[in-house]
């Protein structure tokens, strides 16, 4: 079978689903709306139409980097595991706890507070990896209750070391300037945490395309019995990945906090994790890709804010698309009956060869 | 004998993963007859039986049942037409009682409700028809794995099968169970029934079968009457030689023991012991071969020799050393190298590049790139390097290697093996699936080590192989050594095949020679 060829159907794949999923937006636009024009134009250019908009759409990017990447790590091993929505929270949590409790100085003070933030979002994921690893106990149902568990541990910690007592709703102190990462674009919330994603993901791409550690997780992933055979330790390959998910999703977790909030308020997971993994299918695995999934992403979110703000669709819209790109391209199955007409012909191929040749 | 029920022709089976299983296959049988398949595993025999069975599609062929064209397109469909099959693994729900398990998704209801009374009653009329003696309302969990057979068979009569397909249904029994189920096959092809048998016992066939169809290779080798066939006439076609073509190599000159096996057994994932007290000793310069028909312990003592299963009892040296307790890493570190029978499974990891798969076993040197790094440079010397010395056709290194044909493949883990001079070379189905121009190169390759000093255990079902290229040679039959011959090439094809087929056994001294004590 063609490289060429192969690689073309995979693009192919999610070219297509993504044209679906935009079509049924249409659809939904279409029969909703009294003036479906003006809807349209608002959700296609309204992100681009002023600055303040533009920088929206990078703002929601930067989260959705974190997560896409650690959705990477985790689904290159091929454990889908979602704990990168726990770790993600978590992560913010520890940082708030850190910045509120010591009087850092600035530059130290983000810095210490996003390491630490990480190194919580990694520790969040040893209990799943664990599991796994040892019992084979399911990734995705592990993490997914191990997420509630951390939920509830988060709102116990807001409630009894960090909240506020005079503020209005249930939230944390306000958090020290010199913790806060500085806004790069004036009348945006574009920040510094920009810096921050694009590092990881040069880090993230360096490491599991570069170091011997990604290539056994990369090996596992494709084939665990292979990787076993040829002496690659598939039992630390297996934990390891899930904690440094959790560890890059735990660094996301800081930097939003730090980026764009001024108290700690998260009472349930922001939901980054799961759009992490819309993410990573988007840029099918490869971390080098995540920015423009996660612009993708960013910008169709913006783009029905405007249409929801501007016209009478509701914002819901947006969660009907994600919905529809993950069933479309995760059942990749829908190419695959030609798909198997080429891997026919090149067996035939093949046998003619080896016939001639005998 | 009357008209043939049943006819497959030209069936081709080609898997998702570009296996032809299946090579036009022409296969029938006719009314009321005990119709052997036979074969070695992987010859097609399975896969031709669940085409039949409407578990896959066959890519092309044709069938035709009482003459008339049929599309199986489904087991239920199957099942309509009067086909039933019963699996070597068998198919039941173990908390469900027997009668349950028969009449599963056809109940007899009353009401709407499930009627278990008249249920049970059915279930013991149909036993009773047929000579079975089952108690209908155990539970399927409690009873022993004979029993479970008679279920799957009952399964199968209750939906009005009359074409029966068996799949190896002797391997689960004891030898008295077996004899009570071939008095029922007798009985059942007395009522009418036509039953395929699908087994490599040789002894058994002859006992109840009318013909018998061998497969080898995914092709038909023929439909035979079974009093025209003999065990030897069998056994030549079932694992004789194809070409006939020598291996070059000098007469060894075997140096000291490097790799010894002292009374290794092993119980495999069915429960059945796999591997029993099994003892060798490969020196330096040397190439021990094993021979055997498949299935009979080479898989798990390869398994357990090469550190991939660890739950075995004996012990393994190499060059003295005990290595029941190192790892898969630290074992290949040692210098041994292990080409595996399974090379989808274990010997590649397909969706990867070529230079991927062959720096797998060498992530802790620095020949691929320092400290944690991978360097994109030195790799592409090495896999540049091997590709050349090892003849691999391809477009460049980063190929995905599932785009290689069969024989580059193996090509690419015989690289990956040979790589670092190994001290042990345990190669296992060397050439299996390749072509002959490949199989010339391994071969090669592998006398090229012995020559070196390595110690070489080399396994095959394929004659040819293992007679050409072992200096002496060792029988598996049963999970046991059955058979040492010194010098493989004073042994005759005709003699070898009597072990490999459990018809005889050298003595307990014969076969400790292999010691070299």
């Amino acid at each position: 079978m063609n490289r060429k060829r192969e690689a073309f159907f995979n693009a192919m794949s999610v070219f297509i689903a993504v044209l679906a999923a935009l079509l049924v937006t249409l659809i939904i636009i279409f029969c909703v709306s009294d003036e479906p024009v003006e809807a349209l134009k608002a959700f296609i250019t309204g992100p681009v139409s002023t600055r303040r908009r533009m920088g929206n759409v990078v703002e929601a990017m930067i989260p959705l980097v974190f997560t896409g990447l650690a959705a990477c790590v985790m689904f290159q091993a091929k454990q889908f595991s979602l704990i990168g929505d726990g770790s993600f929270l978590v992560g913010a949590l520890g940082t708030a706890v850190l910045v509120l409790h010591f009087d850092l100085p600035p530059v130290v003070a983000p810095l210490l507070g996003i390491i630490l933030g990480g190194m919580v979002g990694g520790i969040c994921a040893v209990i799943p990896g664990y599991l796994k690893a040892k019992w084979n106990a399911n990734e995705f149902v592990v993490s997914m209750m191990f997420n509630s568990i951390l939920v509830y541990f988060t709102v116990y910690v807001l409630l009894n070391d960090i909240r506020d007592p005079d503020s209005g709703f249930l939230a944390s102190f306000t958090l020290p300037e010199n913790a806060k990462l500085a806004v790069l674009v004036s009348k945006t919330n574009v920040h510094a945490g920009i810096f921050a994603a694009l590092f990881m993901v040069v880090v993230t791409t360096i490491f599991m395309y570069k170091t011997k550690w990604g290539y056994s997780i990369r090996m596992v992933g494709i084939n665990p019995k292979f990787a076993k055979y040829s002496g690659i330790n598939t039992f630390m390959v297996m934990f390891s990945c899930q904690i440094i998910g959790g560890f890059i999703a735990g660094i996301g977790g800081s930097v939003e906090l730090l980026g764009m909030y001024d108290r700690f308020q998260w009472q349930d997971t922001p939901g980054y994790g799961f759009d992490g993994m819309t993410v990573a299918i988007l840029a099918a695995n490869n971390p080098a890709l995540v920015p423009i999934g996660a612009l993708f992403l960013a910008y169709i979110r913006v783009g029905t804010d405007v249409m929801a703000r501007t016209s009478n669709i509701p914002n819901e819209a947006v969660n009907i698309i994600q919905g529809i790109i993950m069933i479309l391209i995760t059942a990749s199955a829908f190419l695959s009956g030609i798909k198997h007409r080429m891997v026919i012909h090149s067996a035939k191929e093949e046998k003619k060869q080896v016939k001639e040749a005998t | 004998m009357s008209e043939d029920l049943l006819v497959m022709s030209g069936i081709t089976k080609i898997y998702p993963n570009g296996v032809m299983a299946n090579d036009k296959v022409d296969f029938s049988i006719k009314a009321g007859e005990i119709h052997a398949l036979m074969g070695e595993n992987g010859a097609g025999k399975s896969t031709l039986m669940n085409i039949l069975f409407g578990e896959h599609q066959p890519e092309e062929g044709e069938i035709f049942l009482e003459g008339n064209k049929v599309k199986i397109g489904s087991p239920n469909e199957a099942i309509a037409l009067g086909i039933g099959m019963v699996h070597q693994h068998f198919m039941l729900v173990p908390s469900l009682s027997i009668a349950h398990n028969i009449y599963l998704g056809m109940e007899p209801r009353k009401h709407g409700l499930i009627d278990i009374r008249s249920m049970v009653k059915q279930a013991e009329e149909l036993a009773e028809k047929y000579n079975f003696k089952i108690k209908s309302t155990a539970r399927v969990a409690d009873i022993p794995v004979g029993m479970k057979q008679k279920v799957e068979i009952l399964k199968a009569l209750a939906r009005g099968a009359k074409i029966l397909i068996l799949d190896e249904p002797t391997a689960v029994l004891t030898p008295q169970e077996t004899q009570e189920l071939f008095h029922e096959l007798i009985e059942f092809k007395k009522k009418g029934h036509t039953i395929v048998f699908i087994s490599h016992k040789l002894k058994e066939i002859k006992q109840i079968c009318d013909r018998i169809t061998i497969m080898k290779n995914g092709r038909s080798m023929g439909t035979y009457d079974m009093e025209d066939m003999d065990e030897k006439s069998i056994s030549r076609l079932m694992v004789g030689r194809d070409v006939i073509k020598t291996i070059e190599k000098a007469k060894a000159k075997p140096g000291e023991e490097i790799f010894r096996v002292e009374h290794l057994s092993c119980i495999n994932e069915d429960g059945k012991h796999a591997v029993n007290d099994i003892s060798l000793s490969v020196r330096s310069g040397e190439i021990l071969g094993i021979a055997g028909v498949e299935g009979n312990g080479q898989t798990e003592f390869i398994e357990s020799v090469t550190g991939m299963r660890k739950d075995y009892k004996g012990n393994v040296y190499m060059k003295g050393r005990c290595m029941d307790k190192l790892s898969i890493k630290q074992t290949r570190r040692a210098g041994l190298s292990h080409i595996s029978e399974d090379r989808m499974t274990l010997g590649v990891a397909a969706e990867a590049t070529i230079s991927d798969n062959l720096i797998a076993d060498k992530l802790g040197e620095e020949i691929i790139g320092y400290g944690p790094f991978l360097s994109g440079k030195k790799i592409t010397r090495l896999s540049g390097e091997l590709i050349e010395t090892f003849l691999i056709k391809c477009s460049s290194e980063k190929q995905p290697v599932s785009m290689l044909s069969g024989g580059n493949m193996q090509k690419v883990v015989v690289a990956r093996e040979f790589a670092r001079e190994p001290v042990v070379m345990i190669a296992n189905q060397p050439s299996r699936g390749v072509d002959v121009g490949a199989t010339e190169f391994i071969h090669k390759k592998l006398v090229q080590i012995r020559d070196k000093g390595a110690a070489v255990l080399l396994v095959s079902a394929d004659l040819n192989e293992v007679m050409g290229l072992s200096d002496s040679l060792m029988v598996f039959y049963g999970g046991e050594i059955v058979a040492y011959f010194e010098d493989s090439s004073k042994v005759t094809e005709e003699e070898l095949g009597y072990y490999m087929l459990g018809i005889k056994k050298q003595s307990e001294e014969e076969i400790r020679r292999v010691l070299h004590e």
